[in-house]
């Protein structure tokens, strides 16, 4: 059975359609395993369905609105996640073949949340190798490809996630985000994607890379459905002692509260005068950018040229020492005992770690007070959110950005976290969102950063910026 | 275990994986040392979860707004 209508439906318009008994559970789960089945292998984006299960949960979930009882806002919708979200029992392999059997013992907290809202756990798709990458290469699941053109990255390390909802094969997905790996993905694939604040989301259950710079969030099709998942995942665990105890937003309901008066920055030098930040960023990409503003502008936004402060240009470094160090720890062992079961480019990545000091690390750790300090004291004082670029380049093919056969990219791969590892570093939340096409047809995209726990607000300007542009899917899956 | 795998790669200094791994570690750090003079001797990785999860970080309040409107 497949019914693109129904797949093409949004997250909050399948929810409402279950729960009005328009559709039933059982009929989308069953559309939405068709289509996975049919189109999942094209993009190579699917790790593995729980079909036997998620069947039996449909019935179950079509049984209980029968008889008037509904779980919750997501009560029997099917939703698929980036493969590093343990279930007990179920493989979690972290696009590696060093998990490739392993089966968790615990099941992730955001998955519990989902769960509590009536959510049914479709299955696992295919992520970089153990997400430490941001172009969506992985030589041992093979590459995901991107629907906008099969020979263009998806973007990483949620590469399987941007891939399935951009192309109307899941209703929204969970991935994670440790240098840019939800953001970066959205905007290569047109999608919007939200990297909460650090301690927002609870990462109990979650494959760690990092733990210090580790994040949980969703990619979906629009601001609104981006914005429900968020709310719902989010909240404190005392499982994830990072995880911070404060009220959950209630971003649904602030979205329509519009954007008249709200300051958005523009990062155009930093405070020496140098215009580095924005430097590296290509003039098809910044052509982009000036377009969203001019949007948001017309929206009753206003533009704030700012300097951002000097210190803001060592995070992105200060960040890979800590992935590096964070992420050779917890490899160790394995990268001991069976290194050969790596990717090479994987491999090389974790060896950095080993070779940073334990003092290095440590002040890494120790700068990030003062500079989120100084950053939230010279932006976040003059404006509301800041507007940045996500990726620098235009969406490069899969062949020219895989180093392997072109080591020359090696330059511009340092470079591909320039706008988004900052923000991990700083712990500050950060919404993507799609701007327009750049010259090769492949999507481009901007983020909205804010203080920190100000996740509404980036809903609340998505959302009206949103509503004042159009926005296509590529019909690629449904040709 | 750090110092062990330290000890292998000094050992395969001359492999490829190993030689590009060195190159990037070295100008992280390099970067880093510049700023080191901002952190106070007692500053300690903690500070930072505290810092954020206070959640003080409202602009300052308009002149209009000190005053009542």
């Amino acid at each position: 059975m497949e019914d693109e209508a129904l797949s093409r439906m949004s997250l909050t318009e399948v929810s409402g359609a279950i729960a009005k008994r328009k559709v039933s559970s059982l009929e989308v789960v069953q559309n939405s395993i068709a289509q996975l089945e049919k189109h999942g292998s094209s993009l190579n984006c699917l790790a593995r369905l729980f079909t036997v299960n998620v069947l039996e949960d449909a019935k179950k979930a079509d049984q209980e609105l029968a008889s008037g009882n509904s779980r919750g806002k997501l009560h029997g919708v099917p939703l698929i996640h980036k493969d590093m979200f343990y279930r007990a029992g179920q493989i979690t392999a972290c696009g590696s073949k060093i998990c490739e059997n392993y089966f968790p013992e615990t099941t992730a907290t955001v998955l519990l949340n989902l769960e509590h809202e009536g959510a049914l756990d479709l299955g696992r798709l295919n992520m970089v190798e153990f997400a430490y990458g941001l172009t969506g290469h992985n030589e041992i699941t093979g590459d995901v490809r991107n629907p906008w053109n099969p020979e263009y990255i998806p973007g990483g390390s949620s590469s399987g996630p941007a891939a399935a909802v951009a192309s109307f094969l899941s209703y929204g997905s969970l991935g994670s985000d440790t240098g840019g790996s939800i953001r970066f993905p959205a905007s290569c694939c047109g999608l919007v994607g939200m990297k909460p604040t650090y301690g927002r989301v609870s990462r109990f259950g979650a494959m760690p890379l990092s733990f210090s710079l580790d994040h949980i969030g969703p990619l979906t099709r629009s601001v609104e459905d981006c914005a429900l998942l968020t709310e719902i995942i989010s909240g404190s665990d005392p499982n994830d002692s990072t995880s911070v105890s404060r009220p959950k937003g209630d971003y649904l309901k602030e979205l329509e509260a519009g954007i008249r008066g709200l300051k958005i920055g523009v990062p155009t030098t930093y405070a020496s005068g140098d215009s580095g930040f924005l430097a590296p960023v290509h003039p098809e990409v910044m052509r982009e950018m000036e377009k969203s503003l001019a949007v948001f502008q017309d929206a009753g936004a206003e533009i704030v040229p700012l300097a951002l402060p000097d210190s803001f240009k060592i995070c992105n470094d200060l960040a890979n020492i800590i992935a590096g160090s964070e992420s050779s720890s917890a490899h160790a062992n394995w990268l001991k005992q069976r290194a050969q079961d790596y990717g090479s480019q994987t491999r090389e990545r974790l060896l950095t770690g080993f070779l940073v000091s334990a003092v290095d690390y440590l002040e890494a750790l120790k700068l990030r007070k003062e500079i989120l300090a100084e950053f939230l004291a010279d932006v976040f004082t003059l404006v509301d959110v800041l507007h940045a670029p996500v990726v620098p380049i235009p969406v490069p093919t899969l062949v020219e950005s895989n180093i392997q056969n072109n080591p020359g990219f090696i330059e511009y791969l340092s470079l591909l976290g320039h706008c988004t590892r900052p923000f991990d570093y700083l712990g500050l939340p950060a919404l993507s969102l799609p701007a327009g096409l750049t010259d090769n047809g492949m999507p481009s995209g901007f983020q909205l950063v804010a203080p920190p726990f100000e996740e509404s607000v980036l809903f609340r300007a998505g959302h009206a910026y949103e509503r004042e542009t159009t926005w296509s899917f590529p019909e690629i899956i449904f040709q | 275990m750090q110092h062990n795998c330290s000890a292998f790669l000094e050992r395969n200094a001359d492999v490829p994986e190993v030689q590009s791994a060195l190159k990037s570690v070295k100008s992280l750090t390099k970067s880093k040392d510049i700023f080191l003079k901002r952190l106070s001797f007692e500053a300690e990785p903690a500070d930072f979860a505290k810092f954020l999860s206070a959640g003080k970080f409202n602009k300052p309040q308009s002149k209009e707004e000190q005053h009542g409107g």
